[in-house]
């Protein structure tokens, strides 16, 4: 019933609304006025090429970024593995060559 | 269509003349919907120019001439929410420096010339403004559209470009929001009056 009223209530409220604010009267500057708007932010000629050329330097920026990170990782992965491998190889022969004479001494001397 | 189509389809292609035409003929409708969207008489002219603005630079993107004026309802839409937006901040910061004197001292200076009309629409002006300031900028649009504007459900949906149920809900929604909103200011109101006049009860004040 409460809600009913207030319903009404807000109706009414709108109608009233509608009746107190009637279309404007529109001064007489307002075109010049929007004209002076539009011509102001129009883009003047010499931003104009800078503004496209900055829209087309971004995404080649940023392949540009993704390329050279490409490359910078991936030599350096590959590096990375060939030095583990390398250092493994040469401290496993280094092992061998220092492991070699001894076997080869033990194994004369339990020959004899 | 206050123009013929060929009118958009100039002013598309750059025509200035056309663009001046279009403005001419739906200056006063935009306005007339900023005002009530905004509800300030004052700025109504800057928002309808920066809609023109828009849709100066936004012409181009326009499919075909026939959905012209949902475009420029959209652009209407958008510019006064945007400003709606800016002014919610700083009416915010203002409201938290009135003291109840000056809210009574307000309410009193508006209520001594009731008898005059233009006051009156003052009056409701104001008070619709305090009641949409209560909802959020979605809502009070909405229901501007549709309550005062009175567009129908279909013209809703070519300005907001959804399904016709999706809006239903929507609104729906706003005037259970709206109607909680004009409760509280009933009651704030009453509160107002009842110290106004020293605690003589006062009864609601009709609209």
């Amino acid at each position: 019933m409460l809600d009913e009223e207030r319903s009404d209530g807000l109706e009414r409220l709108w109608e009233a609304y509608r009746l107190a604010t009637p279309e404007p009267a529109v001064s007489v500057n307002f075109t010049p006025q929007l004209w002076a708007r539009i011509e102001a932010a129009r883009p003047t000629s010499w931003t104009a090429p800078l503004t496209r050329l900055a829209s087309r330097l971004v995404p080649l920026a940023a392949a540009l970024t993704l390329a050279m990170s490409a490359y910078l990782w991936i030599p350096q992965s590959r590096a990375n593995a060939n030095t583990q491998t390398g250092y493994v190889d040469v401290l496993a022969s280094d092992l061998l060559e220092q492991q070699h004479p001894a076997l080869w001494v033990a194994n004369a001397e339990d020959s004899i | 269509m206050l123009v013929d189509y060929e009118v958009v389809t100039r002013a598309r292609s750059g025509d200035a003349a056309a663009f001046n035409e279009l403005v001419s003929a739906y200056r006063k409708r935009v306005l007339g919907t900023v005002f009530r969207l905004i509800g300030r008489q004052e700025d109504v002219e800057d928002v309808g120019q920066e809609v023109f603005l828009r849709l100066y630079y936004s012409l181009d993107q326009l499919r075909t001439a026939e959905v012209f004026e949902p475009w420029l309802y959209r652009l209407t839409v958008n510019a006064a929410y945007d400003y709606l937006r800016k002014q919610r901040r700083q009416r915010e910061a203002r409201m938290a420096d009135l003291t109840e004197e000056q809210v009574l001292a307000a309410d009193a200076a508006v209520g001594g010339k009731q008898a005059l009309e233009e006051d009156q629409k003052a009056h409701i002006r104001e008070l619709v403004q305090s009641l949409l300031g209560r909802v959020s900028e979605e809502d009070r649009i909405l229901l501007v559209l549709k309550e005062v504007q009175g567009l129908s459900l279909k013209e809703l949906e070519r300005i907001y470009r959804v399904k016709e149920n999706a809006l239903k809900v929507r609104l729906f929604r706003a005037r259970q929001r709206v109607l909680k909103a004009f409760e509280g200011i009933q009651k704030q109101e009453l509160k107002i009056k009842t110290l106004a006049t020293g605690g003589k009860h006062v009864g609601r004040r009709a609209v």
